[in-house]
């Protein structure tokens, strides 16, 4: 396993956002489905059509 | 330990640290405890088996009294915020203890005071998932969570009636009839990880009902009380090491089968957008719950922290939901980054686990405001999705662009 410690990531002071600009919707809707393409498509979504609310829900199931 | 021995514990005084900054967000997600009893005695229940005995002075169900006003706070609330929707869970205990009549008339009270936009949920054990229940949840329009923690052997070591006895006999029935009767109301699975289990077999085995999404909870615990197979402070990183075997698998299978929450919620703050549950990322928390006799109180896996941890002092028969909004606890959770340990702060990857779940950060003497006891864990788990989703993004926008330049070139 990675060699950390409570606090230390490895990765400098600020994880970077993963880059996706260049993809979009009608791209992704020729590819097979998979998470990535599931996750992809929801940020997408998102950005194309935010939500004005964005809460944390319970940890269940539903 | 009541409450008042932990004042000097964080969160007290957190509205000091925010000097006039903060603006509470409104609750739209309302946990209704309508049973205050369980018929499984599962050895790892916050409810029953931790930290908190508070149950003890509960009523077994909630009252149509109490139902009312509950329902009629949760209507006050949305119109005080304009709220287009809400989100109501029915929890317990048991909530389908109290049988399919009982589920029926508190689901007519709420539609019937909150109205049209309320989306009704409940999470189950799945013992009770008779047909004559079954048609009540289809007719009421109520989608169902069912805890399950893999195969026979898996969720029989934990999940088991007084007597000793598994429930996964009566939980696979039940969830056959559900597929059976009214797919569309299952919603998904709540799966207590159990490092002993196989996390790729405790996966496969819940695919069998096709639940189109596992909730994999890490056991509760906290500094003072670390969860099993753990030592805070060390180097091991086992509850990741297990997740991070389970991640690889799911995120392989193509095309999809169930989503996993907390690795799509991950994945999601990656990219730069916000988790939609509270055990990751820095999004305000928007949930309260109101207790079987109408306390209402944070989140209740907090119970497993100290004795009375969730409790608000508050009660929907005295009190608006609006009067919980400014309670301590309520508004640290609501404050993202300012609401972390100043080693949180420091770390680059807090946007992402947040902290980690709020319960898991206990610590007597400084109370929430330390790092997870599954700090490891996050992290090692948090940098191996980081490392294969990037890798593959990467991947895609170069087959994105070399695509892309043929067709211009064509």
């Amino acid at each position: 396993m990675d060699d950390l410690s409570a606090g230390d990531s490895g990765l400098g002071q600020k994880m970077p956002i993963i880059d996706f600009s260049g993809i979009s919707l009608n791209q992704l809707a020729k590819l097979d489905d998979s998470v990535l393409i599931n996750s992809l498509n929801r940020i997408l979504g998102d950005v194309e059509n935010p939500d004005d609310v964005v809460f944390a829900g319970f940890n269940a199931s539903i | 330990m009541p409450v008042s021995d932990t004042i000097a514990e964080w969160p007290a005084g957190v509205l000091a640290h925010l000097r006039g900054t903060w603006h509470p967000s409104p609750f739209r997600q309302f946990v209704i405890k309508i049973a205050g009893r369980c018929n499984l005695s599962c050895d790892y229940c916050y409810m029953y088996e931790m930290a908190d005995d508070s149950w003890r002075r509960q009523p077994d169900r909630m009252s149509p009294e109490t139902m009312r006003v509950t329902a009629r706070r949760i209507a006050e609330h949305a119109r005080a915020h304009n709220l287009a929707d809400v989100q109501v869970i029915l929890h317990g205990g048991e909530p389908l203890l109290p049988g399919p009549g009982y589920v029926g008339t508190i689901a007519k009270a709420l539609r019937s005071a909150v109205g049209a936009q309320i989306d009704l949920r409940v999470q189950t054990n799945g013992t009770f998932l008779t047909n004559p229940m079954i048609d009540v949840l289809a007719r009421e329009e109520i989608r169902v969570g069912v805890s399950l923690d893999g195969g026979p052997s898996a969720n029989d070591v934990h999940r088991r009636y007084a007597n000793g006895r598994g429930s996964y006999a009566a939980v696979a029935a039940s969830l056959r009839r559900i597929r059976e009767r009214a797919p569309h109301l299952f919603a998904g699975v709540l799966c207590t990880i159990d490092l002993r289990n196989d996390p790729v077999e405790a996966f496969e085995s819940i695919q069998e009902f096709m639940p189109p999404s596992i909730d994999f909870l890490l056991p509760h615990g906290n500094w003072a009380a670390p969860p099993p197979g753990l030592a805070p402070g060390g180097r091991g990183a086992p509850y990741g090491e297990w997740l991070t075997k389970l991640f690889d698998h799911w995120y392989a299978i193509s095309p999809r089968k169930s989503q996993i929450r907390m690795f799509d919620e991950i994945i999601q703050l990656m990219l730069g957008g916000q988790s939609r549950v509270e055990t990751v990322g820095l999004t305000p928390v928007g949930l309260i719950v109101v207790n079987t006799d109408g306390d209402l109180e944070q989140v209740d896996a907090l119970r497993s922290a100290f004795n009375g941890a969730a409790e608000t002092g508050l009660n929907v028969h005295a009190n608006a939901f609006d009067d919980a909004l400014n309670h301590e606890s309520i508004i640290a959770r609501q404050i993202g980054t300012a609401g972390l340990s100043i080693t949180c702060r420091n770390c680059a990857l807090h946007q992402v686990c947040g902290g980690g779940m709020y319960a898991h950060r206990y610590k007597p003497g400084t109370g929430f405001l330390n790092p997870s006891v599954y700090c490891n864990d996050l992290t090692h788990l948090i940098r191996h999705i980081y490392r294969r989703v990037s890798g593959d993004v990467a991947r895609l926008l170069e087959k994105t662009r070399a695509a892309g330049g043929s067709e211009g070139s064509s």
